[in-house]
C-alpha cells in the first residue's frame, strides 16, 4: 500500500479527531451526569431543605402563636384570641401542606419514616396544644404553661430533632452528590487530560514522523536542487519510500539524469563545434590562400589570354594569306596539270615515231642478215659485200637499240608524266580543300577572337568572383573565430555543469579552442584597387606582348 | 673449206643452234601461217613465198622444247634439205636469227656419247663453238628422223603433197 503524505495526514488527523471526539463524548457524558446531579440537588434536595426549613419555622411559629395565646394581652381586643387561633390553625394547615409537599418531594424511605414520625410528633403536639389551649381557656394558666413549657417544649425539641435528622439525610445526599460530582469531575478531567495528552502525543509523534519524512525528503530535494543550481549533476541519490517526496526525488533524479545526458551531449557537441571551428578556420585560411592563388592564376590567365588573342589575330591574318596562296597554288596546279598532259601527249607522239624508227631498223637488220646470207653464199665474191652487210646490220642493231632505249625512256617519261599529271590533278582538289579549310580556319580564328574576348570577360568576372570569394573567406574566417570564441564560451558555460568524469573533457575543449589568425588580406600584388576587374583590349595591335610575335613570311 | 665454215646461228629456247649458210635460202619476218588439217604438232602450216608454198615447222616443238609467245625478233629461216635425191624447201620458225659467222675452231665434233646415252633420234651433226658459246650444228637432213614413223610418214606425205 502506498503510504502517501495525504494518507499520513489524514490518518493522523483522523486519529486526533477520533481521540478528540472520544474526549468530547466523555466530557459530554460527565457533564450530563453532573448536570443531572446538579438538577437533582436543585430540584429535589434544595426544595426538600427549604421545605424542612419551612417546617421548622412553621413549627416554631405554631409554638410562638400558642405562646402568644398563652401570654395575656392587656386590653386585648375581642378578636385577638380568635385571630391567634385562626393563625394557629393556618400554621397547622401549612405544616400539613409542607408535610405532603415533602412527602411528594422524596422517595427516600428513611426520610419518609422520619416524616411519618414528624407527622406523629406534630399530631401529638397539636393534641397537646389543644389541651394547653383548652387549659388556658379554662383559666388554668398554670397547667397550660406547664404543659407548654414541659411537654410541648419536649415535643417541639423532638420535632426539631426529627427535622434535623431529615435535614442531615438530605444534606448527606447533597454531600454525596457533590462528592460523586467531584469524583466524576476528577475522573473526567483525568480522562480528558489523558486523552488530550494521548492525542497530543499521537499528533506530535505522527506530525513529527510526517514532518521528519517531509523534511528529510525536502532537504534531499533542496540539496539536489542546490547542487543542480551549482551545476553539480554527478549525484543521483537513492530514493526510499513511496510518497510524494519520493516521487519528487525520482522526478528530480530523472531530471538530473536527463540534464546530465543533455550536458554530456552538449559538451560533446561543443567539443565538436570547437574542433569544427578550428578546422573551419584552417579551411578558411586555405580557402583564402586558394583565393590568392586563384587571383594570381587569373592574372596569369588574363595575360595568357591577351597573348593568345594576339596569336589568334596573327593566325587569322596568316590564314587569310594562306587562303590566297592556296587559291593561287590550285590555279598553278591546274596549269601544271595541263602542261603535263601536253607533255604526255608529246611523249606519246615521240614514242609512236620511235616505233617507226624501230620498225625500220628491224627491217634493215633483216635485210642486212639476208644480204649477209647472200654474200656468204656468193663465196669469195661476196666477201666485201658481206662486210658491208655486217656493218649495215651493226648500224641497224644500234639504231634498234637506241630506238628501244628511247622508246623505253619515253614510255617511262610518259608514265612519270602521267602519274605527275594524276598527282597534280589529285593535288588540285587537295589544294582547293586546303583553301577551303584555311577559309574555315580564318573564320574560326575570327570566332576565336570573339571567344577570347568573351574569355577575357569571363576572366574579369572570375576575378570579381575570386575577390568575392576572398571577402567571403575572410568573413568565414571571422565567423570561424567568432564561432570558436562562442564555442569556448559555450564550453565554459557548460563546464558549469559537473558531469561524472568529464572534468578533463571540458578542459580539453578549452585547450583546443582554435587559434585563428586574423583574416588574411588576400590581394594579388598587381590587383587593381578600383573595381577589381581589369581592362582587356583586343583591338590594340601594338601591344608590348604582341611585339614578341613575328609575322610569318607574308 | 670456207663453205662449210660459214654458218647461220640462231636461237631456240635460249640454246644456240647453227645451220650451214649454204643451206639457207632466205630469212623472213614472221608472217601469217595457213594451218593445215591433221598436221603434226610441229608443222605450223604453209606460208606463201613469192607464189610458192613453203611448209613451216616450229623448231621448239621439233626439238621438244616448251613454247613461248612470238617476239619481234622471231624469224622464219628458209632452208632446203635433201632426203635421198629429193630436195625440199621448208621454213623453220626460230626465236631469233643471230648472224652469219664462222665457228671458232672450224672443227665440229660429233656427239659420240649420244649413242651411249640412248639419245637415238638426234639431229645434231656436231658440237661447235662460237665466241666461246656452245653451238649445236643441226643436220637438216636428219632433222625429221627422230620424229616417229607416223609423224614422219605424215610429214613425208605432207612434203610429197606440197611437192
Amino acid at each position: 500500500m502506498r503510504l502517501t503524505i495525504k494518507t499520513k495526514l489524514v490518518a493522523t488527523f483522523g486519529l486526533v479527531f477520533a481521540l478528540w471526539g472520544v474526549s468530547t463524548g466523555l466530557a459530554v457524558t460527565y457533564l450530563g451526569n453532573s448536570y443531572e446531579r446538579y438538577q437533582e440537588t436543585v430540584e429535589r434536595d434544595i426544595p426538600q431543605l427549604m421545605t424542612l426549613q419551612d417546617l421548622a419555622t412553621r413549627s416554631k411559629e405554631e409554638r410562638l402563636t400558642l405562646s402568644e395565646i398563652l401570654i395575656g394581652l392587656p386590653n386585648a381586643p375581642e378578636t385577638h384570641i380568635p385571630r391567634l387561633e385562626a393563625l394557629l390553625l393556618e400554621r397547622a394547615e401549612q405544616i400539613h401542606a409542607l408535610e405532603d409537599q415533602l412527602a411528594a418531594q422524596t422517595t427516600d424511605p428513611a426520610i419518609l419514616d422520619l416524616l411519618a414520625r414528624f407527622a406523629t410528633l406534630h399530631d401529638d403536639g397539636e393534641a397537646l396544644m389543644e389541651r394547653i389551649k383548652a387549659a388556658e381557656f379554662a383559666g388554668d394558666g398554670d397547667t397550660a404553661n406547664t404543659l407548654y413549657h414541659q411537654e410541648l417544649a419536649a415535643t417541639g425539641e423532638e420535632i426539631l430533632l426529627v427535622l434535623d435528622q431529615i435535614e442531615t439525610i438530605v444534606k448527606n445526599v447533597v454531600v454525596e452528590n457533590e462528592n460523586t460530582t467531584a469524583a466524576d469531575y476528577y475522573a473526567a478531567r483525568n480522562t480528558m487530560v489523558g486523552l488530550f495528552a494521548l492525542s497530543a502525543l499521537f499528533a506530535l509523534v505522527l506530525a513529527g514522523w510526517t514532518l521528519m519524512a517531509l523534511s528529510r525528503g525536502l532537504k534531499a530535494s533542496v540539496a539536489m536542487a542546490a547542487a543542480i543550481a551549482d551545476g553539480d549533476l554527478r549525484q543521483s541519490p537513492e530514493v526510499r519510500g513511496n510518497d510524494e517526496i519520493a516521487d519528487l526525488l525520482k522526478a528530480q533524479r530523472a531530471m538530473v539524469e536527463k540534464l546530465r545526458e543533455v550536458v554530456e551531449n552538449v559538451s560533446g557537441a561543443v567539443r565538436n563545434v570547437a574542433a569544427g571551428s578550428t578546422q573551419m578556420a584552417s579551411t578558411s585560411e586555405e580557402l583564402s590562400q586558394g583565393a590568392t592563388e586563384q587571383a594570381s592564376a587569373t592574372e596569369e590567365s588574363s595575360a595568357a589570354v591577351e597573348q593568345m588573342t594576339a596569336n589568334i589575330k596573327q593566325s587569322a591574318e596568316n590564314a587569310t594569306l594562306t587562303e590566297k596562296m592556296a587559291s593561287k597554288s590550285a590555279e598553278d596546279a591546274r596549269a601544271s596539270g595541263k602542261a603535263v598532259a601536253d607533255a604526255v601527249d608529246a611523249m606519246q607522239t615521240i614514242a609512236e615515231r620511235i616505233m617507226i624508227v624501230q620498225e625500220i631498223a628491224r627491217q634493215t637488220d633483216l635485210l642486212a642478215l639476208n644480204a649477209a646470207v647472200e654474200a656468204a653464199r656468193a663465196g669469195e665474191h661476196g666477201r666485201g659485200f658481206a662486210v658491208v652487210a655486217a656493218e649495215v646490220r651493226k648500224l641497224a642493231e644500234r639504231s634498234q637499240q637506241a630506238a628501244a632505249e628511247i622508246s623505253s625512256l619515253s614510255a617511262a617519261t610518259v608514265r612519270t608524266a602521267a602519274s605527275a599529271g594524276e598527282m597534280l590533278q589529285g593535288l588540285v582538289p587537295d589544294i582547293e580543300k586546303t583553301s577551303a579549310l584555311v577559309t574555315e580556319i580564318s573564320v574560326a580564328s575570327r570566332e576565336l577572337a570573339t571567344g577570347s574576348a568573351q574569355i577575357s570577360l569571363s576572366i574579369q568576372q572570375l576575378d570579381k568572383v575570386t575577390q568575392e570569394n576572398t571577402a567571403a573567406s575572410e568573413q568565414l574566417s571571422a565567423s570561424a573565430t567568432e564561432l570558436a570564441s562562442q564555442a569556448d564560451a559555450l564550453a565554459e558555460a557548460i563546464a558549469f555543469f559537473k558531469v561524472a568524469g568529464d572534468l578533463g573533457a571540458t578542459a580539453e575543449v578549452r585547450a583546443e579552442a582554435p587559434v585563428v589568425k586574423p583574416a588574411v588580406r588576400v590581394r594579388s600584388a598587381g590587383s587593381r584597387s578600383s573595381d577589381g576587374g581589369f581592362d582587356f583590349d583586343l583591338g590594340d595591335a601594338n601591344d608590348d606582348l604582341d611585339q614578341h610575335f613575328k609575322r610569318s613570311a607574308a | 673449206m670456207t663453205d662449210s665454215a660459214d654458218v647461220v646461228t640462231f636461237n631456240a629456247d635460249q640454246a644456240l643452234y647453227a645451220v650451214p649458210v649454204s643451206r639457207v635460202q632466205e630469212i623472213l619476218d614472221l608472217r601469217p601461217v595457213a594451218a593445215m588439217p591433221n598436221a603434226p604438232a610441229y608443222l605450223l602450216g604453209i606460208i606463201d613465198l613469192r607464189g610458192e608454198n613453203i611448209p613451216v615447222v616450229d623448231l621448239r616443238r621439233l626439238l621438244g622444247r616448251p613454247e613461248t609467245a612470238d617476239t619481234t625478233q622471231s624469224r622464219i629461216l628458209v632452208v632446203w634439205l635433201a632426203k635421198g635425191a629429193e630436195r625440199a624447201v621448208i621454213g623453220i620458225k626460230t626465236d631469233r636469227v643471230i648472224e652469219v659467222t664462222r665457228l671458232d675452231d672450224a672443227e665440229v665434233k660429233p656427239l659420240t656419247e649420244a649413242e651411249l646415252l640412248g639419245w637415238t633420234g638426234s639431229a645434231v651433226a656436231g658440237i661447235g663453238r662460237c665466241r666461246g658459246e656452245v653451238v649445236s650444228l643441226i643436220d637438216l637432213d636428219r632433222l625429221f628422223d627422230r620424229v616417229d614413223l607416223g609423224a614422219q610418214a605424215l610429214g613425208a606425205q605432207a612434203l610429197a603433197d606440197v611437192a
